[in-house]
């Protein structure tokens, strides 16, 4: 939204790119703790926790100021189905990045992809994405895709301002909020406080189908897929394994007051008081 | 053999990553950044095992912003080209490791547990999968990864490492600055280092019954920790107070959950605690396959009864 110096103040809308992971439901997984494994067969999917506060913010910021939000999701042809939610949320349209060289890429290979995907989309003013998703929750992607397109990076927002050319962001900090200004265009990571997402309507839902669904891939993008993906990943994920545990579990049952003695005692024999 | 680069926004966190590269056998640098005089930083960090030190000192880098921070940490990069960069876990670290790496084209493993070298780059453990899962990461070659905090004891003793300034550092145009700051209230209670932390869960029915725990809390010399939706859900305590994935990691001696269900979201913040004590009256709940010392019972009674046998038994 640069302003053309002399010209009267013109209102272009205000463009938002969101963008959200597709992400296996890891509240419904099942665990198989005598192999060691995790059942990924029938699991569900969902749009990544916190992105969802993302696209709220998108939408609120919207609801503000005016704009337009492109949602963007870079992921398996299943993920039409969370993108869909993300347009009955309050999205305007989106666009899917599917490709087979995409996958099992590292963060900075999706942040590159990314950076692709919002060229081609051309214009924006604000880039909005999460701090960290739920299931690999690398936190890169954000400060990666700032760095690739070379944007000033407001992390872990609380609180979104806009006013004219000016964002404000609340940053919550290990010890206490920063509040940062800078010019638009921006890139800014959401955190989870920021907000609480709709449930969108039924309406909303029906009215999304009829919303633009872009589907793009290496080849629309110009991607060559020797730089992106498996092929070109610095960081490899070597194996999954279950967190065991080496724990005692000495279970006291019974009366409060005999339980609540055992207990004091094995802590005064453990040394874990005094 | 090159070495490796540390850098943390805190001091103290900056010596657990100079322990870790002495550990991985490697020389290890530390960068100290700021707008003023950089001497104290310089000295605390100035340990075993520390061989160079180097400083930049720039208006540019009074708020630590991502910014210049990460130009700061590419210039020292450059020069000394580490094989390794480290970063601590806070959220300035994890903010500044994933865009050095963008820029440096080098793999980034944040929340790096157990690193260890491998042929050619580093080996850790992560997390995923809301705690559900631990995946190993490898990287191809240099890499930079964030270590979670505590996961090294901190290096000590008294050493005289080379100390270079770098007077020539040009950050890039920036346009983003800070408007203000309004630090948290630095109560009495921080979780993060307590050695005995007693949390409260959602088997707990009011905020007032808090009380009792608070008593046992007093007589253990504990802090009161708390499940999500104890902090964020209902307020009833602060968020600097949750245990937890979106919370605070905790390693305490004696970590006691009281009404807690054990959630994995819940459990991959104090799964390192030396000792789990939990208190639940459903003997099906998960935290009881996390704890060494459990009562299967109602919290309400058997809280005070605790807090009164440890009392007479300590002496207080
Ligand atoms: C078990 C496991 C461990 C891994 N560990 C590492 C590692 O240590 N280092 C590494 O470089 N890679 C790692 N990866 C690969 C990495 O997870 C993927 O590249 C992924 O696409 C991005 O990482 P993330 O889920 O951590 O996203 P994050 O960086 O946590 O995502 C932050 C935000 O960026 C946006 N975003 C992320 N992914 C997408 C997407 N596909 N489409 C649209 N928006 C998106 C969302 O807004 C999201 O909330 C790992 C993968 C797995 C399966
Ligand atoms: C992305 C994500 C991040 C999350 N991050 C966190 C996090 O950081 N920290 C966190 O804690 N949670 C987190 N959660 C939430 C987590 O999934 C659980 O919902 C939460 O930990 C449950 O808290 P609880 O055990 O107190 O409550 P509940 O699961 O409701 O358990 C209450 C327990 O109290 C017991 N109880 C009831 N009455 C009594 C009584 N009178 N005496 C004794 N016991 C009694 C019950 O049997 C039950 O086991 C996260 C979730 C998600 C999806």
């Amino acid at each position: 939204m640069t302003q053309q110096p002399g010209t009267k103040e013109k209102k272009n809308p205000l463009e938002i790119i969101v963008c959200f992971k597709h992400v296996i439901d890891e509240t419904e997984l099942r665990i198989d703790r005598a192999n060691n494994k995790i059942n990924f067969e029938g699991a569900k999917t969902k749009i990544s926790d916190d992105d969802k506060n993302a696209i709220e913010e998108a939408v609120r910021i919207k609801e503000k100021n005016g704009g337009i939000i492109t949602v963007v999701c870079v992921g398996p042809a299943d993920a039409k189905k969370s993108t869909k939610e993300a347009l009955a949320m309050g999205c305007d349209r989106a666009r899917l990045i599917v490709d087979p060289s995409f996958q099992d890429g590292d963060a900075l290979s999706t942040a590159y992809i990314l950076s692709q995907v919002v060229k081609k989309i051309g214009k924006f003013d604000l880039i909005l994405t999460s701090t960290g998703t739920t299931d690999s929750y690398t936190g890169i992607v954000g400060p990666a895709l700032a760095e690739y397109l070379d944007l000033p990076q407001l992390t872990y927002a609380s609180k979104i301002t806009i006013s004219g050319n000016k964002l404000t962001v609340d940053r919550a900090l290990d010890d206490g909020i920063e509040t940062v200004e800078c010019e638009i265009p921006a890139l800014v990571t959401v955190s989870r406080e920021i907000n609480q997402p709709r449930f969108p309507t039924l309406i909303q839902i029906m009215s999304a189908g009829k919303k633009e669904l872009l589907e793009w891939n290496a080849q629309t993008l110009g991607i060559n897929p020797s730089v992106v993906g498996k092929a070109d990943s610095k960081v490899e994920v070597k194996s999954l394994s279950v967190p065991k545990s080496a724990r005692k579990k000495v279970i006291f049952e019974g009366k409060p007051e005999d339980a609540a003695k055992q207990l004091a005692e094995a802590l005064l024999k453990e040394g874990a008081v005094k | 053999m090159a070495g490796v680069l540390v850098y943390s926004d805190s001091s103290d966190s900056a010596l657990e990553l100079v322990t870790l590269g002495s550990k991985l056998g490697r020389e290890v640098s530390v960068v100290v950044l700021g707008s003023e005089d950089l001497s104290d930083q310089t000295k605390k960090v100035s340990v075993n095992g520390v061989s160079t030190v180097y400083q930049i000192s720039s208006d540019a880098l009074s708020n630590l912003l991502a910014g210049p921070t990460v130009d700061a940490l590419e210039s020292v990069y450059s020069r000394v080209s580490p094989d390794y960069m480290f970063f601590s876990s806070t959220k300035k670290g994890k903010e500044l490791a994933p865009r050095l790496a963008a820029r440096l084209k080098i793999g980034c493993i944040t929340d790096a547990m157990k690193p260890e070298l491998n042929e050619n780059g580093i080996t850790a453990e992560r997390l995923v999968l809301g705690g559900n899962a631990i995946a190993t990461v490898a990287s191809r070659g240099p890499a930079v990864a964030t270590i979670p905090l505590r996961a090294f004891e901190r290096a000590s003793g008294n050493a005289s490492p080379n100390v270079i300034k770098i007077e020539d550092f040009q950050p890039r145009p920036t346009r983003t600055i800070v408007l203000g700051r309004k630090e948290k209230q630095k109560g009495q209670v921080n979780i993060k280092d307590a050695e005995i932390i007693v949390s409260a869960g959602r088997g707990f029915k009011k905020k007032e019954d808090l009380a009792i725990l608070e008593e046992l809390a007093k007589v253990l010399n504990a802090v009161v920790g708390a499940s999500r939706p104890l902090t964020s859900d209902l307020g009833w305590l602060p968020e600097d107070r949750q245990v937890g994935l979106s919370g605070t990691t905790v390693k305490p001696k004696l970590y006691i959950a009281v009404g807690i269900s054990g959630q994995i979201q819940h459990l991959t913040g104090m799964r390192e605690s030396k000792l789990v004590v939990a208190i639940n009256t459903d003997k099906n709940a998960p935290i009881f396959q996390e704890c060494d010392y459990g009562i299967v019972g109602d919290l309400y009674a058997i809280i005070p009864e605790l807090t009164k046998d440890l009392k007479l038994q300590l002496g207080r």
